[in-house]
């Protein structure tokens, strides 16, 4: 089968970027024509964003460092870590996590979590957008065009709801997201290892900040198949950190310090991990508090054996799951022929060492573990995007079970975990009782046998005519499509009658109200990013001016008077249209300003310099004398 | 045995239905020349998605590499762009791929679907079981619900292998009366479906074994 003759086919290639959208950092990566590369933005920085949205009393929103830096003023309205709120219900959450947001959580329709700003609320879905359309802005300056499509990465656990909330935060992003793929099968597409001939079995090790996850792929006449996947979404370096955390207030509590004073702990654990850090290259390290305003002046040496020693039963509990997902797959570890590191965690030594002790094998170490999955995105963008890496094929799983709530509250399975997606599934019911004329529907994900102990992924009412009782066939339908996303739907077959079903997802947001969002963000985003850009070019021509004009004073007279005159003219044109609206008109105003004064820039930096060495013969002189 | 091709009724279309292409179909679903999608005849089983005679003897590396072959043209990835009605195709296709194949390379679920194919009742229409399994079940279930109690691991594996050996061995007879020169008489398919009934049960006291339920 060929599509090269297909008339249809785009003549020109489309960009289409892959986007690891983490917890505490995201980034974009570009494999057009050829080996997936971190995108730059306009000054030349990759594009490695630190997932913070700040928002300010005035109205104005910071994303990225700027949020960041201003984290420990705001914490109540600067949101880290929204990740974790994607497609959640307040009742999902539990104290430790709630207890991690400085911002007041609250939940609104459909037990969807959203964050109090004052009088208003943002879902996680819009703070993902923001950070999305910055991680665009940046790529498209350093690309220099317009980026609309774009493949985003999720956990491989990330159940529907939170596919779903990442899908649409693309969406009002205004990304068309072309697929959401899992991190760990990203991981393993970076690295090159589904060449065409290329056969067998890859192990994604993937331990983050917060969770652990392993895949096994089985790679085979260029498709990836995942085989099995499983993980612990309460297990990862932030444990690390915990640990040298605690034995730091072992310490401080002989000295008779607040052990709950939470700057402290906040300081504590921003040291620990500094120091955690520094122990994956030296054998001892001093983790070092030091707050003189507080008297807090604390010390205690590391040694690297210490701290493998404390991590060994958190490593043990990740082989574990490591030979889990073997047996799940029917395989043992010397089966596996490639294991790829994921993760700032994985930088660790005493991590490496022990995975690679328990498949056999030294892990892949060669790409950044913290841009493999980015990376890894970029591949498969370039794929869809019909790149030359159109004959490789990604086969991912569902990770969860899902199924229909039955009578008395138990789980009837139609698509069981580690199903190939997409899939499809379809039962048949009928109903207990005479003219019934509505039958409710629970549809659940989870691997519990009883509804209470799943996740409610949405409910509807199928319309049925009334029957006597087992007359009626419902068919009920599942189809998860290539995104890892549920669409039901339900028939009742005797009567024919084209049922109507209302699908409410519970943690998520309706079509319509992403579209509202979306509309009123684009609305405010123009708004917002012309007033900025005002600003800045406001900003930008006071200082241009400010620096023409003393330049023409020191230096004005060594310039020809035509020359002269014309920085005087662009002055003079670049002041007045900056007190007016049209950015563009000031903009050009100021590249005119900036090219005529060029000599004598060159000028005042020359006589600068000549100073400058002048100066320092004085400097000396007079300490000599 | 290898995948042979199943001749296809004469009642769907037997050459691809795109006038450009206009090649003989393979699959009643799929032109493997022009690489067209076409919409599935109702009621196709999972033996003919994959284009194989019914049987329970499948060779599972060569349904394996059909699979992917399948997948590399079906799949929703290999249609981006394409028309809504196209991708609507392929994901349909592929789900439906994905479901055939899932069930033709576990023989039980394999079996299953031959018995459906072939007009066997279903294990809700049929639930008899073979004299005194299901004596023999309620002592195991009690063995097992023992073992646990006591924190026997070696025991409960014990279990798990010898529930699997007699899930296999329910297996093995069910596939020689599907190989009756007789099949499928009425007697067989009943016969067919109580060796399935008991796989069920054996089924169920792995998972149990293993502590997947209860």
């Amino acid at each position: 089968m060929s599509q090269a003759t297909d008339p249809n086919a785009a003549p020109e290639r489309e960009l289409v970027v892959g986007i690891d959208l983490g917890t505490t950092n995201s980034l974009v990566a570009c494999a057009q024509g050829g080996a997936p590369a971190i995108v730059r933005d306009g000054a030349g920085r990759p594009v490695n964003l630190p997932s913070a949205v700040s928002f300010l009393e005035d109205g104005r929103v910071l994303v990225g460092e700027a949020a960041l830096e201003r984290a420990p003023l705001a914490p109540a309205r600067t949101l880290l870590s929204i990740k974790r709120l994607m497609g959640k219900g307040l009742a999902d959450l539990g104290p430790a996590v709630r207890r991690q947001y400085a911002a007041e959580l609250v939940e609104e329709e459909r037990q969807l979590v959203r964050v109090r700003l004052g009088d208003r609320t943002v879902t996680p879905q819009e703070v993902s957008s923001l950070i999305l359309r910055e991680l665009k802005r940046r790529a498209e300056e350093g690309l220099g065009r317009e980026v609309r499509k774009a493949v985003i990465t999720v956990p491989a656990y990330f159940d529907d709801a939170q596919r779903q909330a990442t899908r649409d935060a693309g969406r009002m992003a205004g990304l068309e997201v072309l697929r959401i793929i899992n991190e760990p099968t990203a991981a393993s597409l970076a690295y090159g290892l589904g060449g065409k001939e290329a056969e067998g079995v890859i192990a994604v090790y993937d331990l983050g900040g917060g969770t652990f996850d392993l895949s096994l792929l089985r790679v085979q006449a260029g498709t990836f198949r995942v085989l099995a996947t499983c993980g612990d979404t309460l297990l990862g370096g932030d444990d690390i950190d915990r640990i040298l955390v605690d034995s730091a207030l072992e310490a401080l509590g002989e000295r008779g310090l607040d052990a709950n004073d939470p700057r402290l702990r906040a300081q504590l654990r921003a040291a620990a991990e500094a120091a955690k850090i520094r122990l994956s290259t030296a054998e001892r390290t001093t983790l070092r508090v030091t707050d003189p305003t507080r008297g807090v002046h604390l010390e205690l040496d590391l040694e690297r054996r210490e701290l493998e020693r404390a991590m060994e039963p958190l490593v043990e509990r990740t082989l574990a799951l490591c030979a889990k997902a073997l047996a799940d797959a029917g395989m043992q570890a010397s089966a596996v022929d490639e294991v790829v590191l994921v993760g700032g965690s994985t930088r660790i030594p005493y991590v490496r060492e022990r995975v690679g002790t328990f498949f056999g094998r030294a892990p892949h170490t060669e790409l950044d573990p913290d841009e493999v999955v980015a990376l890894g995105a970029a591949v498969q963008a370039d794929i869809l995007g019909g790149g030359d890496g159109g004959e490789l094929l990604l086969l991912d799983v569902t990770p969860l079970s899902l199924g229909l709530e039955t009578y008395g509250g138990a789980v009837n399975k139609l698509i069981m975990a580690n199903a190939q997606i997409p899939a499809v599934a379809t039962e048949t019911f009928t109903t207990p009782k005479d003219d019934v004329t509505a039958i409710d529907l629970h549809v659940v994900q989870g691997e519990r046998e009883l509804v209470s102990d799943c996740r409610s992924l949405a409910r509807f009412k199928l319309k049925i005519p009334p029957m006597p009782a087992g007359l009626p066939k419902v068919e009920v339908t599942f189809l998860i499509d290539a995104d890892g996303i549920l669409r039901v739907s339900a028939i009742e077959e005797r009567s024919g009658a084209e049922a109507s079903i209302e699908v409410v997802p519970v943690h998520g947001l309706t079509e319509e109200e992403v579209d509202r969002i979306m509309e009123d963000s684009y609305e405010h985003a123009l708004a917002d990013v012309a007033a900025h850009r005002l600003i800045d070019l406001r900003n930008e021509s006071s200082s241009v001016l400010r620096a023409a004009r003393r330049a023409l004073g020191q230096a004005g007279d060594a310039l020809a008077p035509a020359q002269r005159q014309a920085i005087e003219e662009a002055a003079e044109r670049l002041e007045a249209l900056s007190a007016g609206e049209d950015g563009d008109a000031i903009k050009a105003a100021l590249d005119a300003l900036n090219q005529v004064a060029e000599p004598l820039a060159q000028i005042v930096l020359d006589r600068a310099l000549a100073e400058a060495v002048r100066g320092r013969r004085v400097d000396e002189l007079e300490v000599q004398g | 045995m290898s995948l042979m091709a199943k001749p296809l009724p004469s009642a769907r279309p037997q050459t691809c239905p795109e006038p450009s292409c206009a090649a003989p179909l393979e699959l009643p679903y799929l032109c493997g020349t022009c690489g067209e999608l076409l919409r599935p005849p109702p009621g196709l089983n999972h033996f003919e998605r994959f284009g194989i005679a019914p049987s329970m003897d499948l060779d599972l590396e060569a349904l394996e590499a059909r699979y992917l072959e399948l997948s590399r043209k079906l799949h929703p990835d290999r249609v981006l762009g394409k028309s809504a009605a196209t991708q609507a195709r392929a994901l349909a296709l592929s789900s439906a791929l994905n479901e055939a194949y899932q069930t033709l390379r576990d023989p039980r679920r394999r079996a299953e679907h031959l018995l459906a194919v072939h007009g066997g009742k279903s294990a809700e229409q049929d639930r008899r079981a073979p004299d005194g399994l299901l004596l023999e079940m309620m002592e195991r279930h009690e063995e097992v619900d023992a073992a646990r109690a006591a924190g026997d691991g070696e025991r409960l594996a014990a279990i798990e292998r010898e529930a699997s050996a007699e899930e296999d061995a329910a297996l093995d007879r069910a596939r020689s009366l599907f190989a009756d020169p007789a099949f499928p008489t009425p007697d067989l398919l009943d016969a067919v479906r109580l060796e399935l009934n008991a796989a069920n049960y054996w089924n169920t006291l792995q998972a149990l074994a293993r502590g997947e339920h209860g």
